[in-house]
């Protein structure tokens, strides 16, 4: 299929070349940002040290919203116990992916540097696989009711880990066939699917802001709906406008 | 017969029609959901419609049918011309459906939306659903932006991809209410959590397989 697949890099002009570079940086640094987060959270929680986005959420919200009855601390303490063990090996490497992901998309980087493309490309492979698979593990070993807003976002997540590590495969297929757009293709799709972590949480602060009378389980349900579908415009865009050249191929 | 068509003819032939299979059962299903099942009463999906709902539902019916009527016109129309929309993109040709389909996606995620608050809380997945259908509205016209836009500036590989997510959103209901019962049955959910569970997988169920078509399936290459 590579005869087929013209690799026709559309670079976008003016004014849209710099709205895509703002829009990348504000993904990258929300990225970065929350993968401190993520690394932080159950490394805390194993040592019964304060838990710094817990901290965060209280400090931009209330302590009742992130501490209180229907929040993550409230709720999941007694599940994430049991299941520590997985749950740290999916949200540090998860960490790792959000941290390194974002930066494998500046074409800057991939040309100058292409060796640190592909050993980071190696690494996010490996860090995404042990993290949905570890997810998938602690999915497995936990009640559905016993996750966080229960059955509904338990199945959610199920299929979202499907879906990483399924887009994951494409994209590892396709730069094994030297099928350069399809590769990026799928790692926009795949880190877009990662991205809904810190969206997910940034839509847990708007709801907190804008719905005072819901917690933590009530915005999480709300949001989990089109949470992956707001995500993945992005990455869809991205691509669209990286391999949509102005002239159609004849 | 341009050599380009008779190169892309097959695969799209067979898009075209699969997808129009698909947007008759999915116009179909809509029709009876939001109008017929008021007038006829004939539901297709008696089961996903407790008695309690089903009254709430026909309240709101009856206090403003024009919306319902008008929601489910703009969605039949929009899965009936989203093929021809898509099978004309991919041949390089412009139709009556190249207009149809985006004004109709466009009428369908506005409407759809007016009518989920009509419906209310009371509705069949309460509240979970008005923000569903608010987030549909949002990527569903965001979708359609992207189309028209692609088309005017003459991205037509563009153009093409983005009908095509369009058009797998406007075919949500087809995975949505089959999996319900699934699910209701499966995890021994309420109808409400069978719902969300649902709409929530379709949705971004929906974009996995059309962005599959867009880039496995076709290509960069118009």
């Amino acid at each position: 299929m590579a005869s087929v697949f013209e690799v026709r890099q559309g670079r976008s002009v003016g004014g849209e070349r710099v709205a895509v570079r703002l829009l990348w940086a504000v993904f990258a640094g929300l990225c970065v940002f929350y993968s401190v987060f993520a690394f932080n959270y159950f490394i805390s929680f194993a040592t019964e040290q304060p838990i710094w986005w817990n901290h965060f959420m209280a400090a931009l919200l209330s302590e009742q919203y992130a501490f209180g009855p229907g929040s993550v601390h409230a709720d999941q303490a007694a599940p994430y116990s049991a299941g520590l063990l997985f749950l740290l090996v999916h949200t540090t490497m998860g960490a790792v992916c959000l941290a390194i992901g974002p930066f494998q998309f500046s074409s800057r980087i991939r040309q100058r540097y292409p060796a640190y493309h592909r050993a980071a490309g190696k690494v996010y492979l490996t860090s995404v696989t042990l993290s949905m698979v570890a997810g998938l593990a602690y999915l497995s070993q936990t009640p559905a009711a016993d996750v966080f807003s229960g059955a509904p976002f338990a199945i959610g997540l199920w299929g979202l880990d499907f879906m990483v590590l399924l887009t994951a495969y494409l994209a590892y297929t396709a730069i094994r066939k030297r099928d350069v757009v399809r590769h990026q293709a799928w790692m926009a799709f795949n880190l877009s699917l990662i991205f809904a972590t810190p969206m997910l949480r940034i839509f847990w602060l708007v709801f907190g802001w804008t719905l005072p009378s819901f917690n933590q389980a009530e915005a999480n349900i709300g949001v989990m709906t089109y949470l992956l579908p707001f995500c993945l415009l992005g990455g869809m865009i991205w691509f669209s406008l990286q391999h949509g050249g102005r002239k159609a191929a004849s | 017969m341009t050599d380009r068509q008779a190169t892309v003819g097959a695969p799209t032939d067979l898009l075209y029609k699969a997808g129009l299979a698909v947007g008759m059962v999915t116009a179909l299903a809509v029709v009876n959901q939001y109008v017929l099942r008021f007038l006829i009463d004939s539901n297709l999906f008696a089961a996903l419609t407790p008695a309690g709902i089903a009254e709430n539902d026909a309240m709101a019916f009856s206090a403003a049918p024009h919306w319902f009527v008008l929601y489910a016109a703009a969605a039949a129309l929009a899965v009936l011309s989203g093929p021809a929309a898509v099978r004309a993109s991919i041949l390089g040709q412009r139709g009556p459906a190249s207009v149809i389909f985006p004004a109709a996606s466009v009428a369908a995620a506005v409407l759809g939306a007016v009518v989920a608050f009509a419906l209310g809380p009371g509705s069949v997945g309460g509240t979970d659903l008005l923000f569903y259908w608010s987030g549909l509205a949002y990527v569903w016209l965001v979708a359609v932006g992207v189309s028209v836009w692609a088309t005017l500036t003459g991205r037509r590989v563009v153009a093409r991809d983005w009908l095509i997510h369009s058009y797998g959103l406007a075919c949500l209901p087809i995975t949505i209410y089959p999996m319900i019962p699934f699910w209701a049955w499966a995890m021994d959910m309420s109808i409400g959590g069978a719902t969300s569970t649902s709409v929530t997988l379709a949705f971004a169920g929906h974009f996995l397989v059309s962005f599959y078509v867009t880039v496995q399936i076709l290509g960069r290459r118009l």
